[in-house]
């Protein structure tokens, strides 16, 4: 996987357009997912994207929620958005080339993370007991978690320089 | 490659995002912390990094850096401690500050609470 590098134009990627869509599909549903959420803590994975501040402590939890949660969900839809707007252009021969800034690289480090925290609740890898999928649809969702985290790794090598 | 849905993530309802929520919301949240921050009392706080089996060890060590100004040495060393032992203490201080640490910390992705230093 050649994933992002350092370029003199900043850190760049060359997608396949299929892989372009499948990104920019994924963040669209994560900001869906929480710009359209009702009860944060009756969803596994709005629960980790938004977690509660305090452990055993409910009304403490419920405050803090209610005076920052807001703000912190509009955040992480606008890293979605930063991220499916980059993958928006017309690829070119089957390829997409993106080039990020400082500024939209800290926005699609952190919607990977919210993307592969929603994938790795629906598949249930935040439990160390559960057994990996080996079949289905959940088999090809693992795969577009591992593909992803090295997308991610690999932005990480980019920025912390 | 075929259009991938998470299963059970809830319908598309992009729609009842709106332009200018964001800036609304900023404006109120900020009004309504202000208010609550003058009841607090000083006491001693701590901001706890958990462990999860998703993030990526190099982007912790990242997040250490970029928002604690860690150097990479001690930002490594906490990304390992956390790694670990499940947990780390990566700050300590007013209820105020650690509050901000952690909603920080959420806003990258990490998990963390915060609690009194005597627990």
């Amino acid at each position: 996987m050649s994933g992002f590098r350092v370029t003199a134009k900043g850190i760049t990627i060359k997608l396949d357009a299929s892989d372009a869509r499948l990104l920019a599909d994924l963040a669209n549903q994560v900001a869906a997912l929480i710009a359209g959420r009702g009860d944060t803590e009756a969803d596994a994975a709005l629960d980790r994207l938004l977690p509660a501040a305090y452990r055993g402590d409910d009304a403490s939890a419920a405050e803090f929620r209610r005076f920052t949660e807001d703000e912190l969900a509009d955040g992480k839809v606008l890293n979605a958005l930063t991220m499916v707007e980059a993958l928006q252009r017309e690829p070119i021969d089957g390829h997409l080339r993106v080039t990020l800034d400082a500024a939209s690289a800290q926005s699609w480090l952190r919607s990977l993370t919210d993307i592969r925290l929603a994938l790795a609740s629906r598949l249930g890898l935040e439990d160390p007991a559960t057994e990996p999928p080996h079949e289905g649809d959940d088999r090809y969702l693992l795969a577009v978690y591992t593909w992803l985290g090295g997308l991610q790794w690999s932005l990480v090598r980019a920025v912390d320089r | 490659m075929s259009r991938v849905r998470i299963p059970s993530f809830t319908p598309w309802r992009f729609g009842s995002w709106k332009a200018g929520t964001v800036a609304d919301t900023l404006e109120r949240t900020e009004e309504e912390i202000d208010l609550r921050t003058l009841t607090l009392p000083e006491r001693p706080w701590i901001t706890i990094v958990w462990n999860d089996p998703v993030n990526l060890q190099n982007y912790v060590t990242w997040v250490f850096k970029t928002y604690f100004g860690f150097a990479q040495a001690e930002a490594k060393r906490l990304m390992l401690q956390v790694h670990n032992d499940g947990r780390a203490v990566v700050a300590s201080g007013s209820r105020e500050e650690m509050e901000r640490h952690v909603v920080a910390m959420h806003g990258y992705g990490l998990w963390a609470t915060l609690q009194k230093d005597d627990e």
